[in-house]
Formats: structure tokens, C-alpha cells, sequence
């Protein structure tokens, strides 16, 4: 049985991939650092084991690898998912505090995981790192840190991929652009018009367009696609002009 | 489902059974071949176009021709992305090593899969390599 550790899984994307890999018969460490949402995640699910912390720390990050060698036997999948936005605030107003919270929640919660993980890979003979990060990576105005964190989780990526081939672990990033979550929910209804006329396909994402390039990349199957950027995004970032919805 | 497959034809790696593949192929044409295509097509007539290109695109291989050709499916593979987006059509292209023992054609078929997948209407205009990450250090790559 394979077994994949999700991070952020609590709700809206994080939960979708852990939803669709479980489905495919994988065994799923649920992380969140809502209690509440991981327990709630977990109790819609078969085969999976709550690790409630935050990833942005190292003892959370080993707790969700750790929980994952103790219950399961292993680690085959790691899904780097945990994050939060940070949007509308022009850079001379970003804090230093603001900085360091949005790369660390964002960014330095990837690596810890992955630090953890990947000697559990090689001792297993290979693996699949998925790195969630985020169309803003191209660029976001008025949201520098939150898309200078994301773009590091693609260089990341790109980077574990040469540094692990020889181990066969594969690491890639997949970027959803705007997916209807309850983040996206929470907007105001110009704002999210305004941001829907931006999208090509007339419409947002879904979570499980986001867990099927997961799954697709984590996949077995998927063993020579390696440091690539997947991206989710209905085509929005073809598009030469960025405007700003 | 009605399907098309617009390979490049200059790419017949040896040894690879494309036929294998358990899609649906109404037509395999050359992307030079293009004009020939009808543009655009139906609402919902046409559920994905996938092309079949080799990371020469990005340049660095031996053969310039073979290089542009691929280079242009990737800019018709933004392009149509582009424009059929809003008519239910997904526009993506697979590359792989024009030379490699590294990539099978089981490989490719995983990809193929997925971008053919009917659920799989939000991926569109993506380039993926499929090489095992030698193409990594070109930055076109991101």
C-alpha cells in the first residue's frame, strides 16, 4: 500500500488531493494546524492518521513524517500543500514580521517537510514530492511575499528534482491559479467578477482539478516527469496581459 | 469521445507503439500541417488537443530545423490554448528527448492519459517535459 502525507488537508485543496488519493487506495497522513478541520477530514475518510501541527515549525513537519513511518509503515508521497495568502498590501507597507510569517508558512514549511521526507524515500527506493504553489509565483502586485514564496517553492522543486533523480524521487510544483475554496468564496462579489472575467474558461477551478494533477504526478506511472511546473489555471497565465482583477 | 491528435511528425522514435494508446484518434497530422485544421472548431466538438513534440524546443539540440518545428507547436500550443479556452477545448503538448533509453512510451501514455482525461478540463496551454529532468537547466523550462 502506498502511503502519501498531506499537508494542509484540512479543507479546500489540501483536503480534495487527500480525498483523491485515498480514494486511489493510498494511506494518508491528514496534516492540518486546525484540529478541528483535520479531525472533521479525517472522519469523511477510510485509511488515514490526523497529525494536528503546523509544518511551518520543525517538530510539526517531523511529527507528519514520523506519523507516517509509525502508522503506515513508510512514506511514498509527500504533498507540500499548507499555506495562506497574503494579497492587497503594497510592499512599502509589508512588516518585516509580515515577511518572515508568509515565507515561512508558505516556503520554510515545504523544506522542513521535505527535509524530513526524503530520507524515508530513499530508504523506500523513491518517491514523489508535490509542491503546491501558486500562479502569483509569475508575479503579484500588491502581494510580494506571498508570490516570492511561491516562487521559491518552484525553485525548490526544481532544485530537490536534480538533487534526487539518482534516488528515484521525482519533484514537482503544481500552480492553481483561482480555485473555488472558501477563500475564494469569502470575496466580495465585484471583486471575485472581476477576477473570474480574467480566466479564459469563464469559470474557477475546483479542488479536484488541483488534486488530479497531484495524483497524476504522484502516480508510479509518473517516474521521468520530474522538476516540472504543472499548472492549474484554466489558462490564465497564457495570457499576455496581466491587468489586475 | 471525439479526439484528435496533432503529432509532430518529424518524431517517430523507434520502437514506440503509439497505437497502443486506448484513445479514440480521429486524426494525426503534421503540426506544418495546420492550416488544414478547422479553426475554430464546434463548441464541445473537439475535447483536447495534445501535441507530440521533443524537447528540442527549447534550443539546445542538434537539429535547428527539427528545433523550430517544436518550438512552434509550443507557440501554437499557448496560442490555441488561449483561444479555445472558452469553448471547451484543452490545447497541451508533451516533450520528450528526441534520443533517450530514459523515456518509454509507457511514460508518455501516463501523460497522455491525463491530459485526455474528460475530467481534466482545467489544465490547458502546458508544456510538460518528459525527460527525466535533463531539460532542468534551460530556463524556459519554468
Amino acid at each position: 500500500m502506498r502511503v502519501a502525507a498531506v499537508t494542509g488537508a484540512g479543507r479546500g485543496i489540501g483536503f480534495a488531493i487527500a480525498r483523491m488519493l485515498v480514494r486511489q487506495g493510498t494511506a494518508v497522513v491528514v496534516n492540518d494546524v486546525d484540529g478541528r478541520a483535520a479531525h472533521d477530514a479525517a472522519r469523511r475518510l477510510t485509511n488515514t492518521v490526523v497529525v494536528v501541527g503546523d509544518v511551518a515549525t520543525e517538530a510539526g513537519a517531523r511529527a507528519v513524517v514520523e506519523a507516517a513511518v509509525s502508522e503506515f509503515g513508510g512514506l511514498d508521497v509527500l504533498v507540500a500543500n499548507a499555506g495562506f495568502g497574503m494579497m492587497g498590501v503594497e510592499v512599502g507597507d509589508v512588516t518585516a514580521e509580515d515577511w518572515s510569517r508568509v515565507i515561512e508558512g508558505n516556503l520554510t514549511s515545504q523544506f522542513y517537510c521535505v527535509r524530513f521526507a526524503v530520507p524515508v524515500m530513499r530508504r523506500r527506493g523513491g518517491g514523489r514530492i508535490v509542491g503546491i504553489s501558486s500562479r502569483a509565483w509569475l508575479g503579484q502586485a500588491g502581494g510580494t511575499p506571498y508570490a516570492a514564496a511561491k516562487g521559491g517553492v518552484v525553485s525548490l522543486m526544481r532544485s530537490l528534482a536534480l538533487e534526487l533523480a539518482p534516488y528515484g524521487i521525482t519533484a514537482n510544483s503544481v500552480v492553481p491559479g483561482s480555485i473555488a475554496t472558501p477563500a475564494l468564496e469569502a470575496m466580495g462579489v465585484g471583486a471575485r467578477d472581476a477576477l473570474l472575467r480574467a480566466h479564459p474558461m469563464g469559470r474557477f477551478g475546483d479542488p479536484d482539478d488541483v488534486a488530479r494533477a497531484v495524483c497524476f504526478l504522484a502516480h508510479p506511472a509518473a517516474r521521468r516527469i520530474t522538476g516540472q511546473t504543472l499548472y492549474v489555471t484554466g489558462g490564465r497565465n497564457l495570457l499576455l496581459s496581466p491587468g489586475r482583477p | 469521445m471525439r479526439a484528435a491528435w496533432i503529432g509532430d511528425v518529424a518524431y517517430r522514435p523507434e520502437g514506440w507503439e503509439w497505437s497502443k494508446f486506448d484513445q479514440d484518434t480521429e486524426l494525426l497530422v503534421d503540426a506544418t500541417a495546420f492550416r488544414s485544421w478547422p479553426v475554430p472548431p464546434a463548441r464541445g466538438s473537439l475535447r483536447w488537443v495534445i501535441f507530440l513534440l521533443t524537447t528540442d524546443w527549447l534550443g539546445a539540440g542538434p537539429d535547428p530545423v527539427l528545433a523550430a518545428r517544436s518550438a512552434a507547436a509550443v507557440g501554437l500550443t499557448h496560442s490555441l490554448a488561449a483561444l479555445w479556452a472558452g469553448i471547451g477545448t484543452t490545447v497541451n503538448a508533451i516533450a520528450v528527448p528526441r534520443r533517450s533509453d530514459l523515456v518509454t512510451s509507457a511514460d508518455v501514455a501516463h501523460a497522455l492519459r491525463y491530459f485526455a482525461d474528460p475530467l481534466n478540463g482545467y489544465v490547458t496551454g502546458q508544456v510538460l517535459n518528459i525527460c527525466g529532468g535533463q531539460t532542468l537547466v534551460a530556463a524556459l523550462t519554468a
